[in-house]
């Protein structure tokens, strides 16, 4: 057996075995670990393998968690039933920002994105539907069966198993025609074209893609909160996303999983 | 203060991080462990479905006629015109500056003709982009190679088969695309087999050397099923065991109907292989016709050697 595959199995092992071992403190600390991870993990595909970058993914989260907190709240209908609001909403804004994207590298790319964040940031302080500074509260709690996912246990399994879901599909994703076509963007653009391979599309799907997963811990966490304001959808929360992914290894998908552990942990000890 | 202090001491922890591990921890620690990331999977005898056989030996595959381009008052290619038939190599060679790269450009796609007419097997390829030109057949190789570094050889390859597949991202995610995988891979391996390369077919691509590299930009062509084969100067930096290899497989691909068309600066290699030699200068087409007839042509002796004493 491959010595990847046991670390991989040992890793899933110990994510499976945290609820019998933690309190819930750490439990609710490591939700938040696997929410900034899927962020994360989002921006190992855009940056890592596609070589784009993207400072404004936080502003992404926002759109998820307001989109779902505002019609959950005032429509009074099922989380459930606005996942795909939430989903579709940060989808058709990343489809239009891809269109600005495809065109833009490098540092004109981070600087759009720079730009977007801040300006989505400023929306969401700004506006009367998503409450200004102090934001919205009263926020319906994400329920199945009974149980309500803000408490510590069915919260850390539920962020976790996404996690490892969208680890699992990535890694199908980057091992398959399209990945292939995926990893070559970040140094040969040119060369993939030759191949026949539509680079602006591919382009597109990763953005789309990084996205969507932001979109989804929105989702998550205006439900599991049941609260939103601004801050934590800031420029800042851009940056620090992209500084998981990069510390973590933006060139495996688990980095971006290491990167949310080390930086959510390390900044409470200091 | 107290909160500014730990942004501080944060901040320059990330620093010393990045100093020791540049690409991120997880990575430094893979390396460290000695793993490669590629994950082997087994060849299993399938096809991708092939071209209708378009490939008569003999019939043109390529016609260009007129093709000018011009950057600012640079003439690069004026009025170029150059067949290739099926089952047959084309060398095309001139001094430095010749216009040769900007004719392959153009044939590719890369950049668009002022003029001319490009055919290929009677269907015109002008005004095309790159990738459009890519899926009606034409595959290249590149003067400097152009490999995804840290991928595996059989996977460089099977991009160039990307034409031929048609899962998307969705069935990616969720796997549902094993048997066109399979199909790919298989397509790839027979390739790197072809160029004899088989053996390192797992090996990240950057760890082979620069005779095999340019092998595989060759075997990552022809996964492409191509109708005519475009080779970038493909002798450059090889040693002369490697180049008489390389011959071998050049001569192979045309005994197999391929058209090539090549782009070469060595001589020797040229004029033992190719059966049209089409020689350029100043962007103007001054000799074509069998390798002995050009080289005893006074004007591509001039333009080669300078004017006879």
């Amino acid at each position: 057996m491959k010595p990847q595959r046991i670390a991989t199995g040992l890793a899933v092992a110990a994510i499976a075995a945290a609820p019998l071992l933690l309190g819930d403190f750490p439990l609710a600390l490591l939700t938040y670990v696997g929410l900034s991870a899927i962020v994360a993990l989002g921006l190992v595909l855009l940056t890592g393998k596609a070589g784009l970058s993207s400072f404004g993914q936080a502003a992404f989260v926002g759109i998820g968690a307001y989109v779902s907190a505002i019609v959950s709240t005032q429509a009074g209908i099922s989380p459930w039933l606005t996942l795909p609001l939430s989903l579709a909403a940060s989808g058709v804004c990343a489809l239009l920002g891809a269109l600005v994207m495809v065109r833009l590298s490098g540092h004109y790319l981070s600087l759009a994105t720079i730009a977007f964040g801040a300006a989505m940031f400023f929306l969401f302080g700004g506006l009367d539907i998503t409450g200004g500074q102090s934001g919205l509260s009263g926020i319906p709690a994400l329920t199945a069966f009974g149980v309500s996912f803000t408490q510590a246990v069915p919260g850390y399994v539920f962020v976790w198993t996404a996690l490892l879901a969208l680890l699992w599909m990535l890694d199908n994703l980057l091992d398959s025609r399209s990945g292939r076509a995926i990893r070559a963007l970040k140094e040969h653009e040119a060369m993939a074209e030759a191949m026949g391979i539509d680079t602006s599309a591919a382009k597109t799907w990763v953005f789309v893609i990084a996205c969507v997963m932001a979109g989804f811990v929105g989702w998550f966490y205006a439900h599991f909160q049941r609260f939103v304001n601004p801050s934590p959808f800031s420029l800042n929360q851009g940056i620090d996303d992209v500084f998981m992914a990069v510390l973590g290894g933006a060139e495996l998908l688990w980095g971006a999983v290491a990167g949310a552990l080390i930086v959510t942990l390390a900044r409470p000890l200091l | 203060m107290q909160g500014n202090f730990e942004e501080v001491v944060f901040g320059v922890l990330v620093i010393l991080i990045f100093q020791f591990a540049a690409d991120g921890l997880l990575p430094r620690l893979r390396a460290a462990l000695g793993w490669s990331g590629i994950t082997r999977r087994a060849i299993l005898p399938t096809d991708l479905p092939r071209r209708g056989l378009l490939a008569v030996a003999g019939l043109p595959a390529l016609r260009v006629a007129g093709a000018r381009r011009a950057f600012g008052g640079v003439v690069a290619n004026d009025d170029v015109g150059i067949t290739v038939n099926a089952g047959q190599i084309v060398a095309l060679i001139g001094p430095n500056g010749a216009g040769k790269s900007t004719f392959f450009d153009l044939v590719t796609g890369v950049t668009r003709a002022d003029a001319g007419t490009f055919e290929l097997y009677g269907r015109s390829i002008a005004g095309r982009g790159a990738r459009a030109i890519a899926q009606m057949g034409v595959a290249r190789s590149f003067q400097h190679v152009r490999l995804v570094g840290d991928m595996s050889a059989i996977e460089n390859v099977a991009l160039g088969a990307h034409p031929r597949g048609r899962h998307g991202v969705i069935a990616g995610l969720l796997r549902a695309n094993a048997a066109e995988e399979r199909a790919l891979l298989a397509c790839a391996m027979r390739q790197l087999e072809r160029v004899g390369l088989a053996e390192h077919a797992w090996q990240p691509a950057a760890s082979l050397a620069l005779g095999q590299q340019r092998l595989l930009e060759i075997a990552r062509a022809l996964a492409a099923d191509p109708l005519l084969l475009l080779l970038d100067e493909p002798a450059a930096g090889l040693r002369h065991q490697e180049k008489q290899a390389l011959a071998t497989l050049i001569a192979g691909l045309r005994n197999d109907g391929l058209a090539v068309l090549l782009v070469e600066h060595d001589m020797d290699f040229v004029m033992g292989l190719a059966d049209r030699v089409v020689v350029l200068e100043f962007g103007r087409v001054i000799a074509a016709g069998t390798p002995a007839a050009v080289q005893a042509d006074e004007r591509v002796q001039e333009a080669y050697l300078g004017a006879p004493a």
